[in-house]
């Protein structure tokens, strides 16, 4: 396959979300599951070195929320443990007491980066983190994102579970999620839209970088768009 | 039949090469003969293995013996595979000495042993397991002769064997075996290579040459994976220095192996010149024909090639650095040994192990906190290597490097290297080392700091003022909230500045789309505007708009196109409007084509015409549905990579918007900045390989500056002169000197031959005689007609 159009990525999505939906599973061959798939995009690229040439990351923010169960926690100072405890539903939060029980373990703080999908902190306290942690979060790719007094954190919250991260490892492939099945068609296209374009235009030759692209719900079949 | 028979016997007794050619021709009929010399070559063992365990000294007569004995028994082994079985692990025992107590030998024994082994292989009764097995634990304990020879064979064994595909069997089997040469020697305790520990040179062992086969398998690129990364890990840990040293020098990709390099593919690429300069020669001689052409193509391409690999292969050991498993902890244990054996380890070997791990903190944006505070010890500007050291600093901040840790740094070394009771080097040197930390992390600066080192720009050296300047501009550029309001500069007071770097730990606001995506899309607008107004479009209009618009052109359809298709649920998937994208995109080329031979192919612009105005048509209702669309619900930027897929054409298009606009930016502001933008944007577009690692690895040349070469004193001005007159002959004129075979100097009728004639027209002798009267021209005249006239006679 060598050309990609809005339509064939409008149709796959269709499959797929035909494949995982309460009614529609049956007839379109898929099989019921008891949990919200997550749909996930699948990179595979091409005439590139990740030995060799830089390996490329990048952040995109998303027209709408592809994790909303996603597990956050803010390393917070006291103000900000206040906004925590009065969000709807209530952010898990550190204080720097916390923190310092960890000790710098290694292992506590893995396990910590291990618990949480991303955190947050208070900007008073961004600064502390290595020292507090040393570089457990930051290895496990999840260094805090700062939040100052003055931001929305219900808005921060939502900007943080709507972004996602494009990162190139020692493999020549990737994967991120960018919806699950209880969106609308049209939300998982416009996403999986956005992010394709931001991957490619992250890429150095752009579609010349690209070997394949697949769309799948966690446990589905992978739908091949590119 | 009994004469041959006869002979044979004579034979056999003594000439074993006789006896392998026959065995080799007919192994079955020879087969007694040969069991008879088997049996001999192992009694002999037996008895060598005893007089060695024994630590008898055997006369050289029986070794020879033996070494013949046993050349013999391995040539024809393959004729007997049986019989020989044992034959490997026997030679094995020769040279590793066996389990039961035989040690190994020396001398002459030992390398017909390893020439065998060789053999062996060669000829397929052992494979390549085995030899590695056996050689590699050799490497360390054999004279250099033999040594060269096993190298070698471990190399060239080790390459083809993964030539077609990797061997992955053999190499696990192969680096494990490395990887324990390594690891025998971890326990021991560490010896400085400092003081009392100088005198103690020994050579590390087997570890070192484990190194030193997996830095040459990676150099020729037969090994590239993490697991030979991990060997050369664990050695930089060795307790042996060298051992040490040579690990690192791997991971920095040192000077010395680069050279080597460098040099050779220098040479390859001068040959494939010359090849090729050849080859055109040929071409302009005689007759051309299509070989020439041929391989004319061929030798360029070669060319080219090579000079493609040779400037790629110049760079650190980047992706050995990369491919290192947990640095973190790697990072970690590198500075507990720097720290724990400072007394022990010379400042040489201490400088080496800095410069690995500042390389690995930048690569991996490692926090290895107490690193700062070790290495403010060695700012001071008598400090020996002292710019290694700023360079090792400067390369292992990164934007996680919490800033006020290296906030201290930066004061020492301000005030150690920045002072008025320095040299004008030092100064620059300590500008720039901090201009290239601020650079990482421009949070570690304070204000009054930076006003101090901003005022050496009124220096008088030039060093110094361009380190100086640079600091300024760089602030200008981060941050210029930093800067007195008068220095920052008319990009950043007028708020154009788009390069402010983020507080630490903030990263740059989230993209909500592609860089210059909206240039693009407000450039699609602006298409669509100019478009709609005249509906029917002459093709003299359309030659008119310049190629950026028409780039738009073929775009704009297709992004009405498929924004049309994701407007609407139910649109046919059968409409491939990414076909009629791709025919367009090659009109597209045609028509810049036809651009520049425009007076050869105007029929051919005329047919593109055609072809886009029948794509106008088809598209037209669906255009202006989708504009409506379009401009009544878009007003979100990123709405157009959520519409559609961006193609090959879109993202040429983006990147001609983007230089645009930073020729526009260059032009309106003339800020540095803005050129600077400019020009890396030109870069990218002429090369795609954009080399990152040229600001990641820093150079000490960066940290020393431009220097102004310092006017030369007497004694150096002569000694040049001298140096300049060795080996050559004195100056001077060769007339009467070299052409004759006795010196002389040349005559005045020599020397009145070669006057130049309009001197010789105005000489004195000359001229009286043009100015002479006519009287007296006469007698003259008169007197020489008589003269002539005598001579006659």
């Amino acid at each position: 396959m060598s050309k990609l159009a809005a339509s064939s990525v409008r149709s796959s999505v269709k499959v797929l979300l035909a494949q995982s939906g309460e009614e529609t599973w049956k007839e379109a061959g898929g099989k019921k599951r008891n949990f919200i798939e997550t749909v996930e995009l699948q990179v595979g690229l091409k005439n590139y070195d990740p030995q060799r040439d830089k390996r490329f990351s990048g952040t995109v923010k998303l027209p709408h929320v592809p994790r909303p169960r996603m597990q956050l926690c803010i390393l917070a100072d006291a103000m900000d443990v206040d906004r925590a405890k009065q969000l709807d539903e209530e952010l898990p939060f550190m204080t720097v007491e916390d923190l310092k029980k960890l000790n710098k373990n290694k292992k506590l703080v893995k396990k910590l980066a291990q618990k949480y999908d991303a955190f947050l902190a208070s900007e008073a306290l961004i600064k502390q983190i290595p020292r507090l942690l040393g570089p457990g979060l930051s290895k496990a790719g999840k260094f805090p994102t700062p939040v100052s007094h003055s931001e929305d954190l219900a808005r921060k919250i939502n900007e943080v579970k709507s972004t996602i991260k494009f990162q190139l490892k020692k493999v020549l492939c990737l994967g991120v999620a960018i919806g699950h099945v209880n969106m609308g068609e049209d939300q998982i296209v416009q996403n999986t839209m956005l992010a394709i374009n931001f991957l490619i235009s992250l890429l150095k030759k752009q579609w010349q970088n690209v070997a394949s692209l697949h769309i799948k719900s966690t446990m589905g079949k992978p739908q091949r768009l590119f | 039949m009994v004469k041959q028979r006869n002979s044979r016997g004579i034979l056999l007794t003594s000439n074993l090469p006789q006896l392998q050619n026959l065995i080799k021709r007919d192994p079955k009929g020879y087969k007694e003969e040969f069991l008879s010399q088997y049996n001999h070559y192992l009694s002999l063992l037996r008895l060598h293995s005893i007089s060695t365990s024994s630590n008898q000294v055997n006369n050289d007569k029986s070794d020879e013996q033996f070494a013949n004995l046993v050349t013999f028994v391995s040539q024809v082994a393959q004729c007997y595979p049986e019989e020989t079985k044992e034959l490997p692990e026997q030679l094995k025992g020769i040279l590793l000495g066996s389990g039961t107590g035989g040690t190994a030998v020396r001398g002459d024994l030992r390398e017909t042993a390893v020439k065998n082994l060789i053999m062996l292989r060669n000829k397929e009764v052992i494979d390549s397991i085995q030899l590695l097995q056996i050689l590699l634990p050799l490497l360390a304990h054999v004279p250099s002769s033999l040594r060269s020879l096993i190298r070698h064979t471990i190399l060239t064994d080790l390459k083809t064997s993964n030539q077609k595909a990797k061997n992955h069997r053999l190499n696990r089997v192969v680096q494990s075996l490395l990887f324990g040469m390594v690891e025998s020697g971890m326990g021991a305790e560490v010896v400085g290579d400092k003081g009392k520990g100088k005198a103690n040179k020994e050579k590390g062992g087997e570890a070192m040459w484990a190194v030193m086969m997996v830095r040459e398998l990676w150099k020729k690129g037969v090994w590239n994976d993490a697991k030979t990364v991990s060997i050369v890990a664990l050695a930089a840990f060795h307790p042996n220095t060298k051992v040490q040293s040579a690990a690192m020098h791997f991971f920095l990709g040192s000077e010395h192996d680069a050279d080597e390099e460098d040099s050779d593919d220098e040479e390859a690429i001068k040959d494939a010149r010359k090849d090729v300069r050849k080859l055109e020669h040929r071409s302009t001689v005689g007759k051309g024909s299509r070989k020439k052409e041929k391989q004319l193509a061929l030798a360029k391409k070669d060319e080219k090639k090579k000079r493609k690999n040779a400037a790629q292969s110049t760079s650190a050991n980047f992706p050995a650095l990369e491919l290192l498993h947990d640095p973190q902890t790697f990072g970690e244990k590198l500075y507990d040994n720097l720290h724990k054996h400072d007394k022990q380890y010379s400042l040489e070997h201490k400088v080496l192990i800095m410069q690995l791990l500042s390389r690995v903190m930048g690569a991996h944006k490692l926090c290895i906190l107490g690193f700062y505070t070790y290495i403010i010890k060695y700012m001071t500007y008598h400090q020996l290597q002292v710019t290694t050291i700023l360079v090792a600093l400067a390369q292992s901040v990164h934007e996680l490097t919490p800033p006020d840790v290296l906030t201290p740094v930066i004061r020492k070394i301000a005030q150690e290297f920045v002072h008025p009771g320095v040299g004008a080097e030092v100064i620059a040197a300590g500008l720039n080392s901090i201009r290239e930390v601020c650079r990482r992390q421009p949070w570690c600066m304070e204000e009054d700091l930076l006003e101090d080192l901003i005022e050496y720009r009124k220096s008088k050296d030039k060093g110094v003022i361009t380190a100086s300047r640079g600091l300024l501009q760089l602030f200008r550029e981060v941050n210029p909230g930093m800067l007195k309001k008068r220095e920052r500069g008319k990009a950043a007071t007028m708020g154009e500045n788009s390069g402010q770097v983020p507080e630490y730990g903030h990263t740059k606001p989230v993209s909500q789309g592609i860089e210059g995506l909206e240039l693009l899309e407000d450039h699609l607008n602006a298409m669509r505007r100019e478009a709609n107004p005249d509906e029917p479009v002459d093709s003299g209009d359309e030659l008119s708009i310049d190629e950026d618009d028409e780039g738009g052109w073929s775009d704009w359809e297709r992004e009405s196109e498929s924004s049309d298709s994701s407007g609407w649920e139910d649109v046919s998937s059968g409409e491939d409007d990414f076909e009629v994208s791709d025919s367009e995109d090659e009109e597209r080329e045609k028509r810049k084509a036809s651009k520049k031979g425009k007076g050869k192919t105007v029929d051919k612009v005329a047919e593109a015409e055609d072809v886009d105005m029948d794509d106008v048509d088809d598209s037209k209702s669906m255009v202006s549905m989708a504009t409506t669309d379009v401009s009544g619900a878009t007003k979100k930027l990123s709405l157009l990579a959520q519409q559609k897929i961006l193609t090959p054409a879109d993202f040429a298009l983006l990147n001609e918007l983007r230089l645009k606009a930073a020729k526009d930016l260059v032009t309106s502001t003339s800020s540095s900045s803005a050129k600077r933008k400019l020009a890396a944007l030109e870069a990218s577009k002429k090369h795609t390989s954009g080399d990152d690692q040229a600001d990641r690895f820093l150079e000490e040349a960066d940290i020393l500056g431009p220097r102004k070469r310092q006017k030369q004193d007497y004694e150096e001005r002569m000694e040049s002169i001298r140096k300049g007159r060795e080996g050559r002959d004195k100056f001077g004129s060769l007339k009467g000197k070299k052409m004759k075979e006795k010196e002389s100097s040349s005559t005045n009728a020599q020397k009145k031959r070669n006057k130049p004639i309009m001197m010789a027209l105005h000489s004195n002798s000359m001229m009286q005689k043009k100015k002479a009267s006519l009287r007296d021209k006469q007698i003259k005249l008169r007197a020489s007609i008589e003269k002539r006239k005598k001579a006659k006679r």
